[in-house]
């Protein structure tokens, strides 16, 4: 059903990887205060549909925090505050009416480190369809399930042992379990942040692959440390600084011929 | 003596260190330190070990050998006439010796023993300076033979390590084979006791009534020793104690670990863990005078026959007594879950609840697990509360409203009071023991296996 | 949120009012399941603090002691034996014979050798310490009469804190009429002002006529508990006997033993217990006029004409008993102008035998 799903919506034709893409993600003026300390500083933005957004950035700078606004992950840090608004689809996602479950069923998330839950394989991938309620019957679920995974290039590997427990797996198959795991609930987004920072060079390249193929049907934005990994996998880029956006604009320009100092120092390994 | 000793063995292990270490600085004034194998801390350590450990030895051994060697002594000071001749006679002639050797009664003796307690008080005298002369003694050929070996090469770190492992193993040696002891005289009395009375009726038995003597002239047992109703009554006090404390503990756990902010966490637990503080006997009459009563009165006035001592009474207090174990325990485990788990569930929308139930708990369970075991072993084994609210009677019954009694319980009963010790009544609670004590052997030895489990899981 | 939904991936599939229940839903899970969070912590703390409370309160009447203020003449006969003024001398003296003298006198109607002992022992024994020290640290009170505090005994201290039994108290409804000053005494009332008290004594003998039932029921299920084993321990002895193993004899022998010796004590209480049982019910259902008040039911005193009798009979219209304390005056005392006291616990427990009079210990 997921790919009847997809499959209703428009195939991304080759000028829709440009930049020209409608914004699918809004943010404006956002500022983070974790208590006392101003993590994010009138932040806007906004991130094309159907497209790679890489963040990029010195250690600390604020990219993490900003991923987290988007699908209020930042609600679980009990000393985090945000000002500003972000809309997804023009819903401004901090109003109070927004159901923040229902938010996150929408943009799914994969982070750092991958973090399969201590279950099956099958289990992980099952575990939101489970609790939002997608699927009617057993066969339901399991075509969810064999979706998610060919979607993230894992079924090949895992088919015969889905019973088997997702923390067996390899590193960089346990990070395409987390990827499969949030594409499960068919989001409109999925956040990285730094997924291939725990990863060897192959699993790494097999990750930017699959995110490559994930752009024809999801928004992604992804943070990263690595700056050929940006202009490898993604199509506009933002720069990062101390807490405020210095540069955004498509990859290749802000590689090629950044307009600020800072971008380019850090482009050319001046800092960070 | 001792104390003089043990200063001596301080004071000589100190000026070791000190010779060793300026030896030590000596050689790398004169070589460079970097010649050197060890540095001059560890010359001075070895020097210092070389010394004492001599001492050391000596000191048991003269612990063990000494006061029987003086003991003997004075004893073959008695003339034949007064040489005691059995076990009691020895102790209460060596106790006379012994206070005319304390010059505690030098009158009303009989000369024989006089002249006995004089040698015996020489002995004890002699065999003092032997430990503090022999020692002494023996710590200078420790400390020269270890002077000699010092050199700038010599592997003094090596030396000194060796002495701190074999001293970290004899540590631990006594601590295992006071437990073996245990267990071994424990077996002892319980074997003593199959062999008057049979196991298969003591662990199959439906009756039980230790005190009951039928007929004089009845020999081996003086009752029925059928540990059923005792292993029952264990059982049914356990099951209640656990209903209490596994659902209440365990969601305090998840409350305290999980939805409390800082501020509450910090109040809730100590009042939790005061819970565990509190002294059992407290909880026992509580138990007995205000739960019973309040039982059995709620019981009538639901036209229900309460005993006035009940399991129920007893099996609830104790279930708030090992709250806290099971509290405390998964509070623990709870947040040992790495919170990474908890984002990648916030992070599919899961709500709290749908975290904790589907991926916190799974992710403790072995922890959990271990936590209820250990609560299990503290409720099977607690006796004051039993003893006072649950009664004494070996009722065979699963009705938490009627009286019973617990392994503990009896094998206080037991032993409180005036038998022969060999006798099967009191031999019995040392098998009663011994169950007890295998019981809580296998839960511990599951909860280990569990926990070990559950730590190869998350490194 | 609506047309959020119907935007979302989950809008395509499922429909916003359904999902919007399952959100729903969800939340009050979770709310429920931090409810149980709360609920036991709360239940935890709870029994703490009624663990606590319980203590406090069954603690502190501990910490206090009821004295009787006495004044009382001390006489240098008494309790300076030596004549001597001296410590010595003052410390042989007999300090509580001056009390009881002065106590006796409260209480001119006792006589007799028991009675006066029974008096006697609602004094500590301890009770002439506080005068003893008084006298002896300032002799000079000898041949005075001081002021004094003894301490009453153990069961008067119990009495006093409540913990004995609960009083209750009723003023008198109608205009009543003793027939004596002292000794066995009829009081008749104008109207039935009684007739409460007696339907409460008639409810209290079919209450306690039910829990001797329904003990007897327990002992039965108890005895047949027990007998049940019996073909058993039967057989385990026949077994024993065609093994020849004397232990297991012995063993056998000794359960059939308990087992018969438990069923015929649990018959014997049970035939006490129902014997009882009958009594009572008997008495409830005898509807005749006056109902006899014995030790096994509440004690009812009635305080008249300054004087108290115990009641030993009672109808609605007219009790009989004796005097405690001798009345004033035969005189009809006017409502509001009496009243009954009610000693809620029996003087005699259930299943006790024996009455225990005060004192009785010493
Ligand atoms: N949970 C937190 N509590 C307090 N400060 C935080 C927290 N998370 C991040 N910060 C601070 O916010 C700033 C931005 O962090 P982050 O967004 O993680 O940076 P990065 O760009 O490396 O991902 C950092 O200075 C960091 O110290
Ligand atoms: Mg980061």
């Amino acid at each position: 059903m997921d790919a009847t799903a997809t499959a209703a919506r428009p195939k991304p034709t080759a000028s829709a990887t440009l930049p020209a893409n409608d914004p699918k993600i809004v943010a404006k003026d956002v500022n983070v205060y974790y208590a006392e300390k101003h993590a994010l500083k009138d932040v806007s933005l906004d991130i094309p549909e159907r497209a790679v957004m890489a963040f990029i950035g010195p250690s600390g700078c604020g990219k993490s925090t900003f991923l987290r606004c988007i699908n209020r992950m930042n609600d679980t840090i009990a000393s985090c505050r945000v000002v500003g608004s972000i809309k997804i689809d023009d819903q401004d996602i901090y109003d109070p009416s927004l159901d923040v479950v229902q938010l996150r069923a929408r943009v799914g998330m994969v982070f750092q480190k991958p973090n399969p839950f201590p279950k099956s394989i099958y289990e992980n991938i099952a575990y939101g369809p489970r609790i939002h309620g997608l699927a009617r019957s057993k066969a339901e679920l399991d075509e969810i399930v064999e979706q998610a995974l060919r979607k993230a290039s894992l079924w090949n590997e895992v088919k015969d042992r889905l019973q088997d427990t997702g923390t067996g797996l390899s590193g960089g198959q346990q990070q395409r379990l987390c990827i499969a795991r949030a594409i499960a609930v068919s989001p409109e987004v999925i956040l990285m942040d730094e997924p291939c920072s725990a990863l060897d060079p192959i699993a790494t390249a097999k990750i930017e692959e699959l995110i490559d193929e994930l752009r024809q049907n999801f928004t992604i934005v992804i943070v990263t440390h690595s700056m050929q990994q940006a202009a490898r996998v993604s199509q506009r880029t933002a720069f990062f600084h101390l807490g405020v956006i210095v540069e955004t604009g498509p990859t290749e320009r802000i590689f090629t011929s950044p307009n600020d100092k800072r971008t380019q120092d850090y482009i050319t390994g001046r800092f960070g | 003596m001792t104390l003089i000793y043990l200063l001596g063995l301080v004071l000589v292990a100190a000026g070791a260190y000190v010779v060793g270490r300026q030896k030590g600085v000596t050689f790398a004034m004169a070589g460079g330190a970097s010649r050197m194998h060890s540095l001059p801390s560890y010359h001075g350590a070895y020097l210092a070990v070389s010394a004492i450990a001599p001492m050391l030895l000596w000191f048991i051994l003269w612990l063990v050998l000494a006061h029987r060697v003086v003991e003997w002594a004075g004893m073959s000071a008695l003339p034949a006439d007064l040489a005691p001749a059995d076990g009691l006679a020895y102790a209460s002639r060596l106790r006379e010796i012994l206070l005319v050797a304390d010059g505690v009664q030098t009158n009303e003796v009989a000369p024989g023993v006089r002249a006995a307690g004089e040698t015996y008080a020489l002995w004890r005298g002699l065999s003092e300076w032997a430990l503090l002369i022999v020692g002494l003694g023996l710590a200078l050929i420790g400390f020269a033979w270890g002077a000699r070996q010092l050199e700038p090469q010599f592997r003094a770190r090596n030396g000194v390590e060796r002495f701190v492992k074999v001293l970290l193993i004899a540590c631990s040696a006594v601590a295992v084979l006071t437990t073996v002891g245990i267990v071994f005289s424990v077996l002892f009395e319980t074997l003593r006791f199959f062999a008057k009375y049979p196991w298969y009726d003591f662990l199959f038995g439906l009756q039980w009534s230790p005190q009951t003597a039928i007929r004089a002239d009845q020999v081996g047992a003086s009752g029925t020793f059928g540990a059923v109703p005792l292993f029952a009554g264990t059982t049914l006090i356990m099951l209640i104690a656990m209903s209490v404390a596994g659902p209440i503990g365990l969601f305090s756990a998840i409350y305290m670990a999980e939805y409390a902010s800082p501020r509450v966490r910090g109040v809730v637990k100590p009042v939790l863990e005061v819970l565990a503080g509190v002294p059992t006997v407290v909880f026992g009459f509580f138990a007995a005078l205000t739960v019973a009563p309040f039982i059995r009165s709620t019981g009538e006035a639901l036209g229900l026959n309460v005993a006035s001592e009940s399991a129920l009474a007893a099996g609830l207090v104790m279930g708030v007594m090992i709250i806290p174990f099971v509290s405390s325990l998964s509070d623990d485990v709870i947040n040992a879950v790495p919170q990474s788990l908890r984002d990648g569930s916030y992070g599919m929308g899961a709500t709290k609840s749908e975290t904790i139930k589907k991926v916190v708990l799974p992710a403790a369970l072995p922890g959990i697990v271990s936590a209820f075991m250990l609560a299990i072993s503290r409720a099977v084994g607690e006796t004051m509360i039993v003893v006072m609210a649950a009664g004494l009677a070996g009722n065979l019954t699963f009705n938490p409203l009627e009286a019973v009694t617990t392994v503990t319980v009896q094998i206080k009963t037991l032993l409180v009071g005036d038998q022969e010790f060999d006798s099967a009544k009191t031999l019995s609670a040392f098998a009663l023991g011994f169950v007890l004590f295998f019981f809580t052997l296998v839960l511990n030895f599951i909860a280990l296996r569990i926990v070990q489990r559950y730590r190869e899981q998350y490194d | 949120m609506t047309e959020m939904t119907a935007v979302s991936g989950l809008g395509q599939r499922v429909d916003a009012d359904e999902a919007r229940a399952r959100v729903r839903k969800r939340y009050r899970a979770e709310a429920r399941f931090k409810a149980y969070g709360i609920g036991a912590i709360a239940f935890a703390a709870l029994f703490l603090v009624v663990l606590l409370a319980d203590i406090v309160t069954k603690a502190l009447p501990a910490f206090t002691v009821t004295h009787l203020v006495i004044e009382a003449p001390v006489t240098a006969e008494t309790v300076d034996p030596d004549g001597s003024r001296q410590a010595a001398s003052l410390a042989r003296g007999d300090y509580l014979k001056p009390l009881r003298e002065v106590y006796q006198g409260f209480f001119p109607e006792v006589s007799g050798r028991a009675p006066r002992r029974e008096l006697n022992g609602l004094l500590s024994s301890g009770a002439a310490d506080e005068l003893r020290a008084q006298v002896m640290a300032d002799p000079s009170l000898i041949g005075k009469t001081v002021k004094t505090r003894a301490l009453v005994s153990d069961d008067a201290d119990l009495y006093y804190k409540g913990v004995v039994t609960d009083v209750v108290e009723e003023p008198g409804e109608a205009v009543a009429t003793p027939s004596a000053t002292s000794g066995e005494v009829v009081v008749t009332t104008s109207t039935p002002a009684f007739a409460d008290d007696l339907a409460e004594i008639k409810a209290e003998l079919s209450e306690t006529a039910r829990k001797r039932r329904f003990e007897v029921d327990r002992i039965r299920t108890l005895r047949e508990g027990i007998l049940a084993d019996k073909p058993s321990a039967e057989l385990a002895l026949r077994e024993a006997q065609g093994g020849g193993d004397a232990t297991r004899i012995t063993v056998a022998q000794n359960v059939l033993a308990k087992i018969d010796s438990d069923a015929q004590s649990l018959q014997a209480q049970m035939e006490t217990l129902a014997g009882e049982a009958a009594d009572f019910e008997a008495r409830f259902k005898d509807s005749g006029g006056a109902e006899k008040l014995d030790e096994k039911l509440p004690s009812r005193l009635l305080a008249i004409n300054g004087g108290i009798v115990k009641i030993t009979s009672l109808a609605a219209d007219r009790v009989e008993g004796v005097t405690l304390t001798p009345l004033k005056s035969q005189d009809a005392a006017q409502p509001n102008a009496w009243k009954l006291l009610t000693y809620e616990t029996p003087e005699t427990p259930a299943g006790s035998a024996t009455s225990r009079s005060p004192g009785s210990r010493r």
